[in-house]
Parts: structure tokens; sequence; C-alpha cells
């Protein structure tokens, strides 16, 4: 047994429907988001400590919310940047949990996905947040601004909106770099550069795209997992663009059900766990290619993907694995939440044999 | 039924049953088909054979591991399941860690109660922008940061009319293509990544975290085989937090990346933290391998080994070792020497099996040394002592004898300077490497630089040579000088200095090439007899007694039993000093001992050890270093500091002299004040002065000493002929370099010779007691005042200055191509920039420089690209973007142009005018370089060669009749030439024929007008007078716009001369404002009637009252323009004219309200 293990160190059953889990940075308290049956919203903290699991704060807002990150926030404040069910984008601090330190009606509806950059140290430049909704809008928010995106991603006049389910920042290695990755219902996933405001690369996967990652947000962007409905997840290599084929990528079937969520190893940005419908987790690794990058005919170079092996695969539920986030802190420790209302901490072994 | 359902299975995955079989399985290779069985098995239709599927499953999985089958999903296990110390491991894991994080997160809050936000300000701008998705694509919009080609400046309505869509669409598709291009490149590489984060304002915590980031982030780089990238984050990571692991990890990356100093040094640096990691032992190992230093990477390897006596890995590389060593025997090659590291290094560098190299030395080697001495007091005269003779032996008929050669090559110099001493000296020594070469049984072929001197040629030559050698070194700030005792010391063991002689060309071996190419630009640029070379050192191998010493003192040093191995060392040393040619290993010795001195902590000692290193072997790095922590720890910190400098300026990589410069700048800093430096007499040598030392493979170590030498441009490294009390960077082929830089600007820049003349000798004689560095700072400082008072000429000829002292400064380049942009010299200004951009890629004033040089050299899309560039650096440069329109405006004109010309010629109409704007815009089309014609006083031909060197030039006007006047007008003016354009050649059908007189007055009057423009204080040169194509409303406007910078009225005259009086009030149209009226009259009065074209004048004076909206702007003209105006008719008035008449005068009186 000398392949990485998925131990169970800590679970606990909730009374609201969890969809989102994530760490705080820097301490061993993560914060829980989900929706009570009254539609009300869940906002839950809680500490790791002697092998329990103790409730240290909880709050409940009129909104459900949905999702929520740390990404844009410095390590001193911690703020965590929300996205509810009416399509409010609000910032909690968590020592004064009553009102929103900033809150704005970002979205007609709801916000399905999150993602920030530029805080905690990760990620040059400005701190900012996206939101992607169903409202087809992906917006980029800046908190020294208030009410007003800094960058607004949206169909045109009479165009069909599609409902964005995934957004991902990356490419933010310098100040002025960085990308925006957002993925729709229709299998449309999007590359925006916030730099040159443009739309640096798109395709299509045929399937909805229910999560995406950069395997580093803050690197020349190196890698990106896409996952989609019926049991297919995408890694792009993102560091060689072809002008007219776009980036090399590999296709790989898991979980015999919708994979809702890909998140990489923040330790190592090979190693990546997706989240099955069918309550499974698997741990991935991804292996480059001899060489990444070759010419083709017409001498201009094209991205050669890698392969991934399967390192583990897990039963954990048998709802979906709704949220699964990695301590920043401590390799290996992730938090994992379900549609069973249940709470997982777990522990992956080993990862440093993978 | 059931055999229904049994071939419904089997046929689905077309598997014959008889396969469902142990036997068949087991010898089934066929993946797919045991993918296919193993389905079948599972699917369990053909009955249950529990024994058969795990026989298919093994069988899968030694085929194929991967197979997606074989993927099993397992159930989360708890932790009751795990085995007692496992589980017990783990708790205590977490534990640990959750009582960490108690810790951490207070560390996190900030000390000062600042919520950290105080950093804002260095955050790049809110951003602002959107992206329209579209079915067709997307479309974007940037409020902030619009494309300013459009709609920046309102246009004329009939500029529309000009606008092609075709070319429109072109251009986007263009900027379409350019920005894949861009984005593509960006993808490939780390762009732009700083090696170093400002740790400025993280708290401890934060910086840990930052750090260990950093260093994953390099992991994984390193990883995925992007060695370049991973270095860039060990480094950052390590100037967050330098630690053993981070420069180990990078070590191995330089390793990966073959760059073996990188490693080498890294390595050292996890060594002296952690002197027993193996895998740094193995790595340096592998790093000296890399460089050939096979026996250092023996002593690595094998210290690894002793501890770990089945390292795979270094046995592998051990055997490697010796069939490298084997390779390099037979091939006999050289060795880069270099000399004990200071902490942990060994000092196997000379082996017994390694060959004999013959090792010459040199007297002036010695008294170099004496100058970095900085010890005793007593002086040795420097004068004539040093001025060494090279002795020309009798080798020549032995030329084509390798091993003669080698002896014969000891084109030594003598100290005497006496012909026969030296010649017994060079004797003896051949006779000394004749019988060293006997008693050590070794072959010396093809071991040393030859010196395959075709003597007698170069004889005087090389006499001049020496000269030059012996002043240099006569040059070099004196301040301390060894005392007697050691200059004798040197004498006796006389080194050698092989002179490596540019013109020995054909010499075949490697080194010698290589010698000869890194002299070749050298040779190239300087005409004059004055040819440096590097002293050569060569290393020899030490005789079997010493080396046996040497190697027990080495294993002390390396055991940390330094006074023994000290003790060692002296016996070395004894023994080296009864040798002759041993000078390189004597250093050596002298420097390790030094070494053990430093950690025995005799700090005298290490100073005179070093003393007598350097005296050997002048600027090697080692012993400067270790003299410089002896210094240090002697708390005197003034040599110390001295001598850090000296080893920076020879290795900048030196982290250890860094820190060393910094602790001693605060302590001098603390104790002298702020005029600390004036004290600190740095070292000044030129890169030939410091010794290259040709190694038992030899490799010379001067690439890697003397990493700046390339970048030395020629002029430098030619020392003043004989000026004995100069440094070496002062005048005469500088002059002769601005001279001919400044001959572009025609006759006239004789005038500017005098400040020239003037203004350097007082300083030289200011100079001569100041370091390089001072002086660098003061020219320069005295540049920059030449700038802000316009003077940029004088600025230029002191920046070139500066770039002598000390080359390579990127301030230095920036401002010598303000300097050239405004002396209108844009094709010196862009080489300057490129030179900056070279050294500092991002250079926002380089890239805005050269911007503004390439479009006064007309080269827009260039220039664009130059403030692209900018702008993305710094998007918020105002200036930057103004001149982005300005040159897009020009470029779309050009653009413009040029297919308006290109209809032309298809119509090949023979409208003169038309001819001559498509041969200039031709001219433009293919970016060439602008073609100045040179107004020469009377003469009607036209020199339109830039840099004609002034000499010709000045032969070519010598001939003409006017020469005396131009003379004078040259001591007189002050001011660069006005420059032409050969546009105004277009001006001839406005402008008819004049007579050879008319021509000749115009000129002076034009040089009077110059003159007067100087004595204004108006410094600019003329700014580009833009052509006309054709007079139009829109081209006038928008080339007199151009002009706005202009402080002269030059140009506009210029300009006004490209279109006929009449034609005046089309193309002003209804443009006209109060500045341009002004400056219209201004030109009819300063240009027109000084050149006596008082008709034209009168012409345009009348025109111009037609224009639209005259009336309104003319009444609101100031005072002063009315008095202009005023005397401007009286003047008119008083000229005699068939054009108009005293009515016509009164009339345009009462036009001008005046």
């Amino acid at each position: 047994m000398d392949k990485p293990q998925i131990i169970l160190h800590v679970q606990k059953s909730l009374n609201y429907t969890v969809f989102d889990a994530k760490w705080i940075p820097c301490s061993a308290k993560f914060v829980v988001l989900g929706n009570y049956a009254r539609g009300t919203g869940a906002l839950q903290i809680y500490e790791v400590s002697h092998g329990d699991l103790n409730l240290v704060k909880e709050a409940e807002k009129s909104k459900a919310f949905k999702c929520g990150t740390f990404g844009a926030s410095n390590l001193q404040q911690r703020y965590l940047a929300t996205g509810d069910f009416d399509g409010k984008m609000s910032i909690w601090n968590f020592e004064a949990l009553e009102a929103p330190v900033y809150s704005v009606k970002g979205h007609k509806e709801i916000i399905n996905c999150i993602d920030g950059v530029g805080g905690l140290g990760i990620g040059e430049g400005a701190p900012e947040i996206v939101t992607g909704s169903r409202d087809g809008s992906v917006k980029v928010w800046d908190p020294r601004q208030k009410n007003d995106p800094v960058a607004t991603m949206e169909p045109g006049e009479g165009e069909t909106k599609r409902d964005c389910w995934a957004v991902a920042f990356g490419n933010a290695y310098t100040p002025h770099e960085r990308c925006v990755c957002a993925g729709y219902d229709n299998g449309d996933i999007k590359l925006f550069d916030l730099k040159n405001m443009s739309l640096r690369w798109e395709t299509n996967v045929k399937n909805g795209v229910c999560g995406l990652e950069f395997d580093r947000k803050d690197i020349n962007m190196n890698k990106l997992v896409a996952t989609t409905l019926e049991s297919k997840f995408h890694v792009f290599d993102t560091r060689t663009q072809h002008p007219t084929k776009g980036f090399a990528s590999l296709t790989e079937k898991a979980h015999k059900s919708t994979i809702w969520q890909v998140k990489h190893l923040p330790q190592n940005r090979d190693v990546f766990v997706t989240c099955g419908g069918n309550g499974t987790v698997n741990l991935w690794k991804y292996h480059y290619p001899m060489n990444r990058v070759e010419k083709d005919n017409d001498g201009i170079e094209i991205g050669i993907p890698g392969t991934v092996s399967m390192v583990q695969n897990t039963v954990l539920s048998t709802q979906p694995i709704s949220s699964f986030d990695w301590s920043p802190d401590k390799e290996g420790l992730c938090v994992c939440t379900s549609f069973d209302q249940m709470l997982r901490v777990c522990v992956v072994t080993k990862l440093k044999t993978v | 039924m059931g055999t229904n359902i049994m071939q419904g299975s089997t046929k689905k995955y077309d598997i014959p049953l008889d396969h469902l079989e142990f036997s068949y399985i087991n010898g089934c290779s066929d993946v797919k088909e045991l993918e296919r069985i193993f389905k079948v098995l599972k699917s369990k239709e053909e009955g249950y054979y529990p024994d058969l599927e795990k026989c298919c499953e093994d069988r899968l999985e030694t085929i194929n591991p991967n197979s997606r089958l074989l993927r099993k999903e397992s159930h989360l296990m708890s932790k009751t399941e795990l085995e007692r110390n496992e589980k017990d491991e783990l708790d205590q894991d977490l534990k640990s860690w959750s009582s960490d994080m108690k810790y951490m997160e207070t560390a996190f809050q900030p000390s000062d109660g600042l919520t950290g936000n105080d950093d804002d300000d260095e955050l790049p701008p809110i951003r602002s922008g959107t992206i329209t998705l579209t079915s067709d694509g997307a479309k974007s919009s940037k409020p902030t940061k619009t494309n300013p080609n459009k709609r920046v400046t309102p246009r004329d309505y009939r500029e529309w009319d000009k606008i092609d869509v075709d070319k429109e669409l072109e251009k986007v598709d263009e900027d379409d293509t350019k920005s894949k291009e861009r984005t593509f490149v960006a993808n490939k590489e780390v762009v732009n990544l700083p090696d170093q984060i400002d740790s400025k304002g993280l708290t401890d915590g934060e910086k840990l975290l930052k750090a260990n980031r950093e260093k994953d982030k390099g992991n994984e780089a390193f990883r995925s085989n992007d060695f370049k990238e991973a270095i860039t984050y060990y480094s950052r990571s390590i100037s967050l937090q330098p630690t053993a692991a981070s420069y180990n990890n990078r070590a191995l990356a330089y390793l990966k990346t073959k760059d073996w100093h990188g490693a080498v040094s890294d390595t050292n640096i996890v060594l002296s933290m952690e002197p027993q990691n193996l895998k740094a032992l193995l790595r340096r190992g592998t790093a000296y391998k890399g460089l050939n230093q096979f026996d250092r990477a023996q002593a690595d390897i094998e210290l690894v080994l002793s501890k770990e006596s089945n390292n795979k890995k270094a046995q592998e590389l051990l055997e490697e070792i010796e069939a490298g060593r084997k390779e390099k025997k037979k091939k006999g090659r050289r060795m880069v020497i270099e000399d004990v590291d200071g902490e942990t290094e060994d000092t196997n560098n000379v082996s017994e099996d390694s060959t004999v190299n013959v090792n010459k030395d040199i007297e002036v080697g010695g008294e170099e040394k004496k100058e970095n001495g900085t010890e005793t007091s007593a002086k040795v005269p420097v004068q004539n002592t040093s001025t060494p003779r090279r002795m020309q032996i009798e080798e020549v008929e032995e030329d084509d004898d390798d091993n003669d050669a080698d002896n014969g090559s000891d084109n030594g110099d003598d100290n005497g300077g006496n012909d026969s001493d030296s010649k017994n000296d060079v004797v003896e020594s051949n006779d000394n490497v004749q019988k060293e070469q006997k008693t050590n049984g070794v072959a010396s072929n093809g071991l040393v630089e030859k010196e395959q001197s075709e003597v007698n040629a170069v004889k005087d030559n090389n006499v001049e040579n020496e000269k030059t050698d012996g002043i240099k070194l006569d040059l070099n700030p004196v301040s301390d000088v060894e005392s007697t005792e050691k200059s004798s010391k040197s004498t006796e063991s006389s080194p050698r200095e092989v002179e490596n002689d540019s013109q020995k060309s054909d010499s075949d071996i490697a080194v010698t090439d290589e010698s000869s190419d890194k002299d070749s630009p050298r040779s190239d640029s300087s005409e004059s007899s004055f040819v440096k070379m590097r002293p050569v050192f060569y290393m020899k191998e030490m005789p079997k007694k010493a080396a046996s010493v040497k190697e027990e003192a080495t294993v002390l040093f390396k055991n940390g039993q330094y006074g023994e191995a000290c003790k060692k060392y002296d016996e070395v040393v004894t023994l080296l000093e009864k040798e002759r040619d041993q000078t390189v290993n004597l250093s050596l010795m002298y420097s390790n001992r030094a070494a053990c001195h430093l950690k025995t902590g005799d700090l005298p000692g290490v100073v005179k050890d070093c003393n007598r290193s350097l005296e050997l072997i002048p600027h090697s790095v080692k012993p400067l270093l270790r003299r410089a922590t002896a210094y240090e720890h002697l708390e005197r910190f003034r040599p110390a500091y001295i001598d850090y400098r000296h080893v920076i300026s020879l290795d900048t990589r030196m982290e250890q002299a860094h820190l060393g410069i910094k602790r001693c700048q605060q302590i001098l800093n603390q104790n002298d004040g702020p005029g600390w430096r004036e004290k600190c007499k740095l070292t000044k040598f030129s890169p030939y002065d410091i010794p290259d030392i040709i190694g038992l493979d030899g490799k010379s170590t001067s690439q890697q000493v003397m990493p700046t030498s390339q970048q030395v441009p020629p002029i430098s490294q030619q020392a003043p002929p004989a000026s004995q009390q100069g440094p070496p960077s002062i005048p005469p082929i500088n002059q002769s370099a601005t001279s001919s830089v400044n001959n572009s600007q025609s006759d006239a820049s004789k005038s500017v010779k005098s400040p020239e003349n003037t203004v350097p000798v007082s300083n030289e004689k200011k100079v001569i007691k100041k370091t390089p560095q001072e002086e660098f700072e003061e020219m320069k400082l005295e540049g920059n005042n030449f700038v802000k008072n316009s003077k940029f000429k004088e600025a230029v000829t002191c920046y070139n200055k500066c770039n002598d002292i000390l080359p390579g400064q990127v301030a230095i380049y920036t401002n010598r191509a303000l300097c050239y942009l405004r002396l209108n010299e844009a094709t010196k200004a862009e080489c300057d920039c490129n030179e900056a951009l070279t050294i500092e890629k991002d250079n926002v004033k380089a890239l805005f420089r050269r911007a503004q040089a390439r479009k006064m050299l007309k080269r827009y899309r260039d220039s664009l690209e130059d403030l692209k560039h900018l702008l993305q650096i710094d998007g918020k440069n105002t200036a930057a973007q103004k001149e982005m329109d300005i040159v897009k405006n020009y470029w779309r004109e050009e653009l413009e142009g040029m297919k308006k010309n290109l209809n032309n010629l298809k119509e090949k109409k023979e409208d003169t005018s038309a001819q001559i704007n498509s041969s200039s815009s031709s001219n433009v089309g293919k970016q060439r370089k602008r073609m100045v014609i040179q107004e020469v006083d009377g003469s009607d031909e036209e020199s339109s060669k830039k840099d004609v060197p002034k000499s010709k030039q000045q032969t070519a006007s010598s001939t003409k009749d006017a020469k005396p006047k131009v003379e004078v007008l040259k001591s007189e003016t002050n001011k660069p030439k006005q420059v032409k354009k050969t546009a105004e050649v277009s001006v001839k059908d406005a402008q008819p024929v004049k007579s050879q007189s008319k021509q000749n007055k115009e000129s002076r009057q034009q040089k009077k007008s110059t003159l007067k423009e100087t004595s204004t204080g108006l410094p600019r040169a003329a700014t580009n007078v833009p052509k006309l194509d054709k007079a139009t409303p829109y081209e006038f406007i928008s080339a007199w716009n151009a002009l706005k910078k202009s402080d002269t009225l030059l140009p506009y005259y210029n300009l006004l001369k490209q279109i006929k009086p009449s034609e005046i009030k089309t193309v002003i149209s209804n443009k006209l404002d109060g500045d341009m009226l002004s400056v219209i009259t201004r030109c009819v009065s300063e240009h027109y009637l000084q050149n006596g074209e008082t008709d034209t004048g009168y012409e345009i004076l009348k025109n111009l009252s037609t224009v639209p909206r005259f009336g309104t702007i003319s009444m609101m003209m100031g005072r002063s323009d009315k008095k202009g105006v005023q005397s401007l008719l009286d003047k008119l008035e008083s000229k005699p004219s068939q054009i108009y008449s005293a009515d016509d005068i009164k009339k345009l009186r009462k036009e001008y309200s005046v």
C-alpha cells in the first residue's frame, strides 16, 4: 500500500445543503457555505482540533450562498467573497459578519461560480474576483471599485445567454498579465485575456463544463483542466498556443457521471482530484510528454499533451460531491462536502510519492 | 435461452468461448482482447469464475497496468483501518499542524495594526473593459485604453474622403496577426519575471509562505523540464528566504542548463550551510566535471562515496570522470584554473598526471600587484623599471617545431629593460622548461599557447605595446605599494608575461585562436599601433613532492584541521618558491594558505598571503575576497571595501562580495560620513590588465573572470599613447570619436570643438586622482548639466567619456541618446537606445527615445512597436501615448502618400513634383535612412552623406571660394548646423532656380539666422520639415502641426516655401489661428525678407489676408505681433518692387489693421 490513500479524518452531518467549503488560509479552519431548507444562506466556520470539528462561528443570511473564495483577500484580512442565489457578490469579514464589507448585485440570476486572484500572495497584481452567472455574463470585480465590475464578458444583444457554470483565473504571473477562463452549459470554454481585454482562445467540449481550474493561477499558464457532464474531463496544455489549433489537450473518462469539480493540489500542480456525481473522488497525476512542443508542418509550434494516470479512486458518498478544497497549508488535508449534507475532512497520505 | 445469452455476450465482445480459459488468457498479450475477456468475465454472463477473473485481471495488469478496466473504486478508509503507528503518526501530524496554525494565525496580524492596504499604490490601476460575445466572435472595448488610432484628433471632413477602406481593414488584420504573434511568444517563456521579490511590507510569516510557494513553483517547473523557469522561481524564493534546499535545487537546475558555475556557487552556499549535504556534494562534483575540473569533481564524489559507499550515481560519475580524464589526457586539453574557494573547496586543481604547461610570468604582473596591495608602506618607484621591453628571441627558426616554439614563445618582458639581461633570463627559463620537461618526462606537445609571432615584423609594435602596458600600469592609482622586499621577491620568482600578439594569426592552437578572436574586434577598430594584451599566465604541473604535500594539505583543510593544513601549505610554498615557473601554483598556494589563516583567525597572515598571491597573479578573485574578509575582520573597512569592489568588478556574481560591500558601506558611511567614498581609492584597472590564466586543460579563465569585458567598447581599451598623468579614459581618442560623431553636423561642428577642448582639459587635471566611479559620476553630472543647458554636443562628449570610464551603464546610453535626438542624429540615438535596451530590456526611457529616433528616421512602424512595448510596461505613460498618436498619424500619412504616389507613377505623370515625391516616398517605403543635405556655403553641390569624415568635408569645402567665410561662421556659431531634407528639392516649382550668387546669399543669411537663434537661447535643432506631397489643406495643416514643437522659424519657412503663395488661401482654409498668423508673419520678416525674397513675402502676406477668418484673427493680434507686422510692412515698403506698389502696402496695412 504505497500509493496515496484517502483517509477520513472527521465528518459531520449538517442540517442544510452544502454548496461550498473553503479552507481559511493559514489556519486550521474552514468555512462552509450553503442553503437552509427555508431558502436562507448558511455560513459556518469550523475548526479542526484534536480530531474533531468545532463550530467557531455561524451566520444566516437572507439569500442562499452558492460559492465563495479567499483568492482576492490578503493574508492579514482573509475576507471571504461569496456569490449567492440572488446574483449578489459580497465580501465578508469574519470578525463582523453582520454586514458585508463589500456587496454588489452583480448579476440578474444566481452566481454559479466565483474565483479570486491577487490575494494570499497568489498571483501578482490587483486583487480581483470573477463571478459567473446563469444570466450568461462573467464579471470581474475589484474590491477597490464599488458597484461596478471592472470587466464584463457577456453575450451580445439578442444572443442566447448560456449558463456560465465555471470560472477560473490564471496566468497572473506578472502584475499585468491575467486571464479568466469561463465554462458554459453548452460545452463552450472561453479564455479571456484581461490584459488586452480580448478573447484569447475558445473551444467546445460538447458537454456542459462544470469545473475549470488552472493548475496554478500565478504562473505563466501551464495547464487547464475542464470537467464536464457525461463523465469526461479535459486537460489542456496552455503553454503553447497554436494560432489555429489552440491548446493541445487530452481527454479522460472517469466517475461514470457528471464530474463536478477539479482541484489541483496546491503543493504540486501536477496532482489533482476530480469529484464525481456518483460520490467518488479521483486522484490524478499528470505526466508531461518528453517534449511539450513540436513544430507542425508550417513550422509553427504546437503543444503536445501529456498523459494522466489515476492514482486513487475512492467512494466518499452516495450523493454528488458538491465541493472539495485542499488545505493550502497542509499537504494532503482536504475538506469535502456532498449533497447528502455531509461534511468530511480527509487526509490524503503519501502524496509525496506520487 | 442460456446459450443465446452466452452467444450474445461473446458476440458483443467478439470473444470465442474457448478463449475464456486460463492457458489462453495467460498466453494472450493483446491488451484489447484481454480487456474484452475481462469485461465478459466481469459481466458474469458466462457464469461466475472468480479465479479466472482474477487471473485475467492479473494478466491485464502485467501487460497494461494503466488499463481503465483495472480502476477500482475503493471505499473511504477510516483511521481505524490504518496500522497503529501510521494512525498515530497521522494524528500527531495533524495535531502539531493545528497548533502550528494557531501560531501562524497570529503571525499574520500586522504588528502596527494596519490592515495591510497600504501597498495599494503599487497595485496596477483598476481595469475596465467589456468583451461582448457574439456568434461570430468576441468584440472587446476598453474605455480606458482605447486604441488611440481613431477618434483622438477630430478629423477634417475632407479627410474622410481619403480613408481607404481596404487599407483600414488591412491595418486591422495586421494588428490582429501581430497580437497573435505576441501572445504566442509571451506564452512560451516567462516574460519579464523578475528574479527578486520585493519583500517590503511582508510579515515574516508571509515571507516564509511565499518563499515556499515560489520554491514549489520552481520544483514543478523543474519537473516539467522548464529549467530556466525553475531557476527563476528558485531565485525568487531565495530572495525571500535563502534556504539550503532552494540553493540545492537551483544548483540542480543550473546543472540541467549546464551552467556549471552557477551550480558550483550554489552548492558552495549549501555546503557552507550544511557541510554534510551529500546531494550538494554530488551536484558540485557533477558541476566540476562539467567544468572539466576532474580532480575537484573526484574529490567531491569520493567524499560522497566515503559516506555512502553504494551511491550509484556517485559511482557512475566517478567512472565518467575517469573516462573524461583519459580523454583529456589524449587530447591534452587544458583546464581552467580556479583558486580554492574560501570555505569548503579543495585544492586538487593540479594533478600529477596533468600535463605540463610552461609557466610564464612577468615582472609587470608583479608590478601590478603592488598596486593592488594596500598593505605595506614603502614605495617602489614605478616609473622606468616597469617599462618593459619585449624580447624578441631568435626563435624564428624554431617556429615549425612545436616544442621549441613553446620555449621560444617566452617573449618575456624583463624588468630591467636591458636587452642582454632579459635575454639571459629567457634563455635560462628556456633551459628550465626543458629541464623540467625532461625530469617530468611529460611531453609538452601542444600545451602551450604559442607565440608564433612574426617577430621581426611586429617588433616595433611590440615595443610600443610594452610601453603602453607599462604606462597603463603606472596610470593605475599607485596608492599603496608593496615593500621593496616584495618586489625583489617577485623579481626572483621572475614571472614572465607572454604577450599575445595580435599579429600572429596563423597559429593553429585553439587558445591562440580564441584569444586572437577576442582580440580581433580590437585590432580591427584600433588602427593605431597600440594594441593591448592581457597578461597570460600558464599553469604548470607542480613538482611531485609539492603536489603530494599539497594533497595532504587539502585533505587536512577539508577535515577542518586548518592549522595543520597551514603548515603543509608552508611546505608547499617553500618547495614551490624554489621552482621557477610556478607562479600560478604559488599564487594558489598563497591563496590557500590565506584560507587556512582565515580559518585559524590569523588575519594579518591572511593579508600577507593574499598580497603575495596577488603579487604573483593580479586581479584574481579569491585572494582578493579573502583579503577583503580579513580586512573586514580587522575592522579596516576601507581597504576591505576597495577589495570587495575590486572583486565585483572582476566577477559581478560574487554574492559574498556584494554583501561585503553593503556591510562596509554602512560602516564607512557611519564613520566617515557621506563623503566616505572620496577616501576610498578604488583600484582601477582595465579589462586587459586581468591576467589570462591558462590552465592545464588549456581553458583560460578570461571568460569567467570578466563577464563584462565583451561589452567594453573598443575605444575605451586604448590607452592614451604617452600621457603619463591621465587615466586611460581621457581625450585624444574620445575626441576623435566625438568629432566623428559630430561630423554629421557638418562644418559648423568645428566650433563645437572649442568647448570640447577646453572642458575636458580642465577636467583632465581634476580627474587624475579619482576613482573610475567618481570620475564617472562627475562626468555624468557634467553631461547632465550640459543637457540642462542644452549644450548637447558637449554633453555627448561627456557621456562618451563616461562610457569609457565605466562602460555598460544604461543611464549613459539613454542620456546620450537624448542628446543625439536633440542633435537630430536619429541613427546614433537609435544605436544608443539599442545598446541600453540590450542591457535593460524594459528601459522605458530608452524605448521612448528609440521610438522618437525611429520616428525621425521615418520608420514609423518600428517606432510604433517601441511605443507599444513601452505602454505595455507602463500603461500610464501619457507622453508615450501622445507620441504614439503622433507617430500613428505620420504613419498613416506615409501610407496614404505611398499609395498616392503609386497611383501617380501608374499615370506616369510628367509632373516633376510627383517625381520627386515618389522618389522620396520610395525612400520612405524602404525605411531607409534619412538623407540629409548639408548646406555648404557657396556650394551648389550637396553632400548627402551623413557620416562624411570631417577632414574630407573640409577638403571639399576648402576648394570653395567661400571658405574663409565658412570658417568665420564656424567659429562663431555654437549651433549644430541646420539640417535640411531632400524634400526641399520639391520646392523647385514654387521657387524658381536661383542664381549662384543668390543662393550663396541665401545660405549665408540662413546661417546668420541660425546664429541668431542660438543667441536667443533656442537650443533645438531644426525639426524635420515634413514633405508636402500636394498642397492640400490636410497635408499642410498636419505638417504645420508637426512643427509645433520646433522653436525656430526655419522649419516653418521651409514648409511655406513648399507652397505657392497663391495657394495659401486654399491650404490654410479655415484653420487660421493667431499663432499661425504670427508665425507666418515672422517667417516673412525673418526669412523671406532677409533672403531677399521680398516679392514672395509680399505675396504671402497678401494672400494671407484673403484667408477665411483672417479678419477676426488679425483683430486679435497681440501688440508685439502687430509691431512685427508694422515693421515688416515698413520694410516691404522701403524695398522697391515691380509686384507691389505703396498702395498695395497701404491696403495690406489696412487688412492687417496696423
